[in-house]
């Protein structure tokens, strides 16, 4: 790592050191044209000959211009100016304008062309111009060129694009204007929303990164959340299955709350999204129906991740967690253009079991029941017995060894003027998996639009966006890996006639091809809109009013068909409906004061309120006892009897006052305060309303005039403290309550299903952080450190109770308290720089830990056995490993209390339990790099994580003997006395060798290192030559490349290291093929 | 101008931000869910409160697994002589009575936890029918009774399969949760009292005429087998002849009528609830056809205690081949369920055992005459010869010998008769000479509960 700094420092040193001196820097306000004579001859060598007469007519000149050739910066010079130049030798000769008129009072209508070029000359598409108080605007075309028309030829145009300085010029004269962009420098003036405000990089004194359009659209993804993967400091992200739409675990610097939610706020323009946590499907089938799988990655522009207090605390009670900012593309004035992206891809799983084969699987049985001492039976070894023990099916190939489709189309139009633009997208997208079928799949279409309005006199703003998806996914209710243990002798599935089969001469098996019959979808339709309108009265003052409305509707369809079941039972057929709806509205005024303190101060000050509700009810049916297949769907094809279904609602309101107010000194030393009174319907009434606010500060030591000097370039130091809150605790938990049960010989029946606690209170969380941010010629090397600890106190939780109160938990505030702090590291350099080849790399690395600081009490608890005071809430604690018996061969482990068995820790009494470390990663990170070459680029994003995981054989309580297939790594067993080897004997009955398996996933041995560095993403693109375009009528045409997951470093075994899981698909690998075009 | 303008939305502001302070409470209140009630409504009047108790008779049977819809007889019978199951699987601990942590969790899912999630519900119940202000007299004070017999159903069932155990007599859960063991002596007082309150309260008659919700009988019934555990033979005798001579139970000529809805013989039964099955413990018995793998078999041991000419074997014992061996399961419910009418309730108690009862109590006291009349009226209805004279140790084991076969795989009777009459180890010992230990007769607390509620202790042997 230190050698890779020095590296990236020294690159940078030798392309800065090139750069200096070769090109012209000018910058001028209204500067003489002298002057700016003056400042060329200084730079280039060149000397000016010129008359007294012309510089008394010369204009003043005002421009911007770095790394500029000669003529460039004569041209600007010249541009306003009623004379011309010609250069002859090493001197410049100023002449007069050849058919001079004279300039007529009123301003002319004019046609302005011009051409807005970079830093290389390079041209640059989309930057807008508008012109300044008029409300007309347009935007550059591929080739950096644009038109206005019929515009006062007093004008002043202002040129912005994303990541340039914005510049204002007048045209004057020209009715050509050659403008160059300046880079932003590292990218400090960049917007970042928080929240209810945005700032600049520069003056931002919390905690946020932003993840732009570009980043997302390299990633063969369809969810927005796998996007963020490896790429955010102090996120972790883990993906749980390799089906399509799966879920992601999300957590933002560790989990605060030992219970409730710890997931995110996520916000999509300014309304808040349902998150991961909450399901919307009721029951359990592979997927619990993700709501971000209805989010088309492809129309975000941007995701701020806020994580300190100060960036956080507006958010209040909600922003405990973290909160993930999504902000959807808008449209842009200019042409109107249409973009069409298609792809299409390929997908295999990465990793699985290795699994023994037939012989293998044989021979283990029957090691097995002699090691029992067990002669073979019917009951007990039909496997062996009746079945044909040559016969080998690999299950793991068969079921989950195919190939996975993905395919993308997405269409989108936008353009418009300065007052008013529009963007309209269209995407489908569809996904299969590794099984041996396509009927399984997730399937998303997708239509948002944005629009975009602001008077004239830029004092009405309005935007509108809205979007519309659909999500089917289509799934089965069981995933086919969790059938790739069946023995591998398995007899034939199908008869002759393509008929399922279940059994063979009476003695049944599992056929995972009926499985792939109890199918389970889950279909999701979701409609998010929001609206903001806003009104500056004057320059200092303003008011803005967000809108939004979302709903979520999610119907599941599982069957369960008599085709799928064995036919000795005599099956009948069932079916699962359910939907769920959940609806939610906010209304949030807001007004914003802007004044100037002095000649260098700036205040502002921002006062809002929010009001939210959410309602949410849901239906589910069970019918069971179909007779036929066909009227599965048909609930009216059985007996009221046979039908159950429950209804729920339930709502949920929340308010809230806030107030930011801001200063800054000379954008030097500023100062940031949030404050925010929350109230929430999941509290008790006298529980409700709590404060919460927090406190940033920052220092621009660079702007100190004692450190203005070598290729330091920016340094800012800035801390922040502050409350946050959490109040994801489901609704109505206060309330104790009682439900309707089944009812008894016909009569209703109410059971309890909630114990009183009204006296809980909010989640508190105190996030204190110190952050460094410094840059290196002009920020092209970019160092950001942020040290954070987050305190969460008074937490609530289901607080666990023993079985005889009756019930498993009440929820109840909890006294301790559980610290997250840690290091988040992140570095960016443009390596390469120049018109040919360049390269940016950017690091980032996490370093954390989670502590359970304090627990009074925790001895009288019903928590005494599980958490241990000083180490992480995600402690394991278990046996002591110690082999396999040489003699028995089975599993052996410590007898630490010297009491002649083996038992379990029983609170402060650890009998003989150690504690054995913790899941948490140590620490993670990712390294990003991205390649350009002309038309070509190149990037890719290694993943690292740090962690422990459970081992996947010792971790797994099924021992190897049974009527189950077994991993090939335990053929490494014990088999006779004497024996030296990692794995105990084989067993088929449920004696001690059961019992030590089941201790061995209790004990130190389950727990290995799960470490992993991840090829997450590559992707290669070529942008094919504009000038061949042209013929065929496009602006731009993009082939691209892209995988996911295409390898893993890891000594994990077995498994994949990310999702660790014997039963669920591991993230699977991908490549996509595809194009973009626009026209 | 401008100032102007400022002002006025400053006010604007200030208007519309106090108007929303004002109404912020209101806003943030919220009426319950549809699907939810409060305690205090649910027994502000009869007919919720009605609904309250027969929502525990709904709970005992609602599930497959719980101690009170078949898993006492299954595990009791696996741990005691009477059933095997054909798999092998985790449940062979509780057949070679070598209980490990691997079935902790089992136990606490199938007996602990619902126990005394009845348990707390009738606490509940009793406490807010104690303040419930608007209900009838009668209905209150039946339902009181109801509540104070099942929660004594519930502790007798604790307490023999796993000995002392916590006993929670209110709804604090706070005061709950930390509670130890109390010995098994005051338990049983406590079961005794709750049972003599019930059978003063209950009415003789059921409620909506079905023998679903606990009568009067069906108090001294569970009484009379109390008193016969406690060995308080003298009661146990009262509360026998209270129930045989009500007038209203009558043993079922017909063996194969005995477990059916309509069974004249029946004390108590569960109604069914998912009308999916009859019984649960049918269910999980009885194959879905001959071609299904077996479940739950019945050991040679068990059908070699039949005596020749026994109509019992007939009727409640069935076989079939299964890969080419002879099988037999329990065969009392005889509908396997996939929405068959609804034919069987669940039985819990029922007059035989009275029978067997009174005729273990009189013996006991000496009165061999009277027990060999209540023995063989059990006899005579299993097609079985009259036993005429025998001594007070042969007739007693000839009651215990009766109990074993007519209460074959049915409610861990068998289980609890070897413990209490100090046989398990003469007899389980000679069957199970590897893996028997004295102190398999008591199951462990589960693990996980003394985790959550450090004041328990573990069963010798665990």
């Amino acid at each position: 790592m230190k050698l890779f700094t020095l590296f990236s420092i020294i690159l940078t040193l030798q392309v800065s050191a090139e750069g200096y001196g070769q090109s012209i820097q000018l910058h001028l306000t209204n500067a003489p044209l002298e002057k700016a004579f003056r400042e060329i001859k200084k730079q280039s060598g060149y000397s000016f000959i010129y008359t007294r007469a012309q510089i008394k007519r010369a204009n003043p000149v005002s421009c911007a211009l770095s790394n500029a050739t000669l003529s460039e910066a004569l041209t600007a010079c010249f541009q306003n100016q009623q004379l011309s130049f010609v250069i002859e030798d090493k001197y410049v000769v100023v002449q007069n304008r050849p058919d001079e008129k004279v300039e007529q009072s009123q301003p002319l209508e004019v046609d302005v062309s011009g051409k807005i070029v970079g830093e290389k000359n390079q041209p640059i598409q989309g930057v807008s111009i508008t012109v300044k108080g008029k409300g007309k605007g347009t935007s550059t075309n591929e080739a950096g060129e644009f038109l206005l028309q019929s515009i006062p030829s007093n004008s002043i145009l202002i040129i912005s694009s994303v990541g340039y300085l914005t510049q204002e010029l007048a045209i004057g004269k020209n009715s050509f204007m050659m403008i160059r962009m300046e880079i932003e420098v590292g990218n400090l003036e960049e917007t970042v929303i928080k929240g209810y405000y945005s700032t600049s990089r520069k003056l931002n004194t919390g905690s946020v990164v932003k993840i732009s359009s570009t980043e997302i659209s390299k990633q063969p993804v369809s969810n927005p959340i796998a996007a963020l993967e490896g790429r955010v400091s102090g996120l972790f992200i883990t993906q749980g299955t390799g089906l399509p739409g799966s879920n992601f675990s999300v957590l933002l610097r560790g989990k605060n709350s030992i219970q409730n939610g710890n997931s995110p706020l996520y916000i999509i323009d300014g309304v808040p999204f349902l998150s991961d946590a909450d399901r919307l499907t009721q029951f359990n089938g592979t997927n619990t129906g993700n709501p971000f799988n209805s989010i088309n990655p492809d129309d975000i522009q941007s995701i701020e991740i806020l994580k300190d207090a100060d960036a956080t605390a507006i958010y209040g009670s909600r922003g405990a967690n973290g909160v993930i900012l999504i902000t959807t593309k808008s449209g842009k004035a200019g042409k109107t253009k249409v973009d069409l992206k298609m792809y299409t891809g390929w997908g295999k799983i990465s990793r699985s079991y290795h699994l023994m084969n037939t012989p293998q699987y044989v021979e283990m049985r029957k090691e097995a029941f002699k090691n029992d001492n067990v002669e073979p039976d019917n009951s007990n070894a039909y496997d062996l017995l009746v079945w044909d023990t040559t016969h080998y099916t690999d299950w793991k190939k068969e079921l989950i060894g195919n190939n996975a489709h993905s395919n993308n189309v997405q269409l989108r139009i936008s353009g418009g003027s300065a007052g008013t633009n529009f963007t309209l997208g269209a995407n489908y997208y569809k996904e299969t998996t590794v099984y041996p079928t396509n009927d399984i799949y997730d399937r998303r279409i997708v239509v948002s639009l944005g629009l975009n309005h602001q008077s004239a006199d830029e004092k009405f703003k309005m935007s509108v966006s809205g979007s519309l998806a659909n999500d089917k996914n289509n799934l089965i209710q069981t995933d086919l890996i969790q059938y790739i243990l069946i023995p591998p002798n398995t007899p034939e599935t199908f008869d002759v006639n393509g008929k399922l089969l279940f059994s063979k001469d009476g003695f049944t098996f599992s056929n995972p091809y009926a499985a792939m019959l109890q199918t389970y979808s889950v279909n999701t339709n979701r409609l998010n809109t929001s609206a903001s309108i806003s009104y500056q009265f004057v320059r200092q003052l303003g008011v803005k009013l967000n809108l939004g409305y979302n709903s979520v509707q999610a119907d599941e369809l599982g069957l369960l068909p008599i085709a799928s079941q064995n036919p000795d039972y005599s099956p009948l057929g069932g079916s699962n409906f359910a939907s769920r709806e959940l609806k939610s509205w906010i209304v949030e005024p807001q007004l914003e004061y802007k004044v100037n303190a002095g000649s260098k101060g700036h205040f502002n000050a921002l006062l809002g309120g929010t009001l939210q509700a959410t309602t949410s009810s849901s239906f589910a049916l069970t019918a069971y006892g179909f007779s036929n297949d066909a009227q599965l769907k048909d609930i009216s094809a059985l007996p009221p009897t046979n039908i159950y279904n429950t209804k729920s609602n339930s709502q949920y309101k929340y308010l809230g006052f806030y107030a930011r107010l801001n200063f800054d000194w000379a954008e030097k030393y500023l100062l940031n305060f949030t404050g925010r009174r929350d109230g929430s319907s999941r509290f008790a009434p006298e529980n409700q309303f709590a404060n919460f606010g927090a406190i940033g500060v920052g220092w621009i030591f660079s702007k100190e005039s004692f450190l203005k000097r070598g290729p330091f370039s920016f340094g800012k130091l800035r801390a922040s403290f502050g409350i946050t809150g959490n109040d994801r605790i489901g609704d109505y938990q206060y309330m104790d309550s009682w439900m309707s049960g089944s009812p008894y010989q016909g009569l209703p029946a109410l059971r309890p299903t909630k114990l009183y606690n009204a006296d809980f209170g909010w989640e508190a969380i105190r996030k204190t952080e110190l952050a460094m941010e410094l840059g290196f010629w002009k920020s092209r090397l970019f160092f950001n450190l942020n040290a954070f600890s987050n305190v969460s106190d008074n937490q609530l939780i289901r607080y666990n109770l023993p079985a005889q109160t009756g019930f498993n938990y009440v929820l109840r505030n909890f006294p301790g308290k559980v610290q997250n702090r840690g290091l988040e590291f992140e570095v960016s350099a443009d390596l390469i720089k120049s018109s040919g080849l360049n390269w940016n790399t950017r690091l980032n690395l996490t370093i954390s830990q989670n502590k359970l600081v304090s627990f009074p009490g925790l001895e009288t608890s019903s928590y005494a056995s599980d958490f241990v005071v000083g180490k992480s809430l995600n402690a394991i604690q278990g046996y002591k490993f110690e082999g396999v018996n040489a003699e028995t061969g089975v599993y052996q482990f410590a007898d630490l209390n010297k009491d002649g068995s083996i038992t379990p820790r029983e609170g402060n009494n650890w009998n003989d339990y150690i504690y054995l470390g913790t899941t948490e990663p140590a620490y993670y990170g990712g390294w990003e790099n991205n390649l350009s070459y002309k038309g070509w680029s190149f990037s890719f994003l290694f993943q690292f994580v740090n962690q422990k995981g459970r081992d996947a054989i010792y971790g797994n309580s099924s021992p190897s003997g049974y009527m189950l297939n077994a991993p090939q790594q335990v053929l490494n067993r014990w088999q006779s006395s004497g024996d030296l080897k990692p794995y105990q004997r084989y067993s088929q009955e449920y004696g001690e060798v059961y019992t030590a398996q089941y201790m061995v996933s209790q004990s130190d041995a389950a727990i290995t290192n799960a470490s992993y560095i991840r090829l997450k993403t590559m992707s290669l693109s070529y942008m094919v030559d504009e000038k061949k375009l042209k013929a065929l009528g496009l602006e731009s045409f993009r082939f691209f490349f892209q995988c996911q997951n295409p390898f893993v470093i890891t000594s994990y075994k077995e498994l994949d290291p990310e999702n660790q899981s014997f039963y669920s698909l591991p993230p699977l690998r991908m490549f996509t093929i595809g194009f973009q075009m626009t026209l | 101008m401008k100032r102007t303008q400022l002002n006025i939305s400053v006010i604007i502001f200030t208007i519309f931000a106090l108007r929303l302070i004002c109404s912020c409470k209101k806003f943030l209140e919220l009426p319950p869910p549809d699907n939810q009630v409060n305690s205090t409504l649910v027994f502000a009047n009869d007919a919720t409160a009605e609904s309250a108790i027969n929502g525990i008779y709904s709970e005992m049977n609602n599930t497959a697994d719980l101690f009170s819809d078949g898993r006492t007889t299954l595990m009791a019978g696996l741990a005691a002589d009477e059933l095997y199951s054909y798999h092998p699987g985790v449940e062979d601990e509780f057949y070679t009575n070598s209980i490990s942590l691997v079935n902790h969790d089992n136990l606490t899912r199938w007996f602990w936890s619902p126990a005394y999630k009845f348990i707390y519900t009738t606490n509940l119940a009793i406490e807010e029918l104690q303040l419930a202000t608007n209900l009838s007299v009668d209905v209150r004070k039946r339902l009181i009774a109801e509540c104070k017999f099942l929660r004594a159903f519930s502790y007798f069932h604790l307490i023999n399969l796993f000995g002392d155990v916590p006993l929670t007599l209110s709804s604090k859960y706070e005061l709950n949760a930390t509670l130890p063991r109390e010995s098994a002596d005051v338990v049983y007082a406590q079961i005794n009292k709750d049972l003599r309150e019930a059978e003063a309260d209950l009415p003789e008659s059921y409620v909506n005429g079905l023998r679903s919700r606990v009568n009067k009988f069906a108090a001294a019934a569970l009484l009379a087998k109390i008193y016969l555990y406690r060995k308080d033979w003298s009661h146990a005798e009262k509360e026998a002849s209270i129930v045989i001579g009500s007038g209203i139970y009558q043993l079922e000529t017909d063996l194969d009528a005995v477990f059916l809805s309509t069974s004249v013989e029946s004390i108590w039964q569960l109604s069914t609830v998912q009308l999916s099955v009859n019984t649960w413990e049918g269910n999980q018995i009885l194959p879905a056809s001959d071609l299904a793998e077996p479940t739950y078999l019945l050991r040679p041991e068990a059908l070699n205690d039949f005596e020749a000419g026994d109509h019992r074997k007939g009727s409640w014992v069935a076989g079939r081949t299964f890969g080419g061996d002879s099988i037999y399961y329990p065969y009392k419910y005889k509908v396997f369920g996939n929405y068959a009418p609804i034919t069987e309730d669940y039985v819990v108690l029922r007059l035989a055992d009275q029978f067997l009862i009174r005729a273990e109590a009189r013996a006991e006291q000496n009165d061999l005459v009277g027990s060999l009349q209540d023995l063989n009226v059990v006899r005579t209805r299993a097609g079985l010869p009259e036993y005429s004279t025998a001594s007070q140790t042969d007739l007693l084991n000839m009651v215990y010998h009766e109990r074993r076969i007519e209460l074959l795989a049915e409610w861990g009777n068998r289980w609890y008769d070897l413990k209490r009459t100090n046989l398990a180890n003469t007899i389980l010992g000679t069957l199970k000479p590897d893996s028997w230990k004295s102190s398999a007769q008591l199951w462990p607390i589960p693990q996980n509960e003394i985790n959550q509620n450090t004041a328990l202790t573990q069963n010798p042997g665990y």
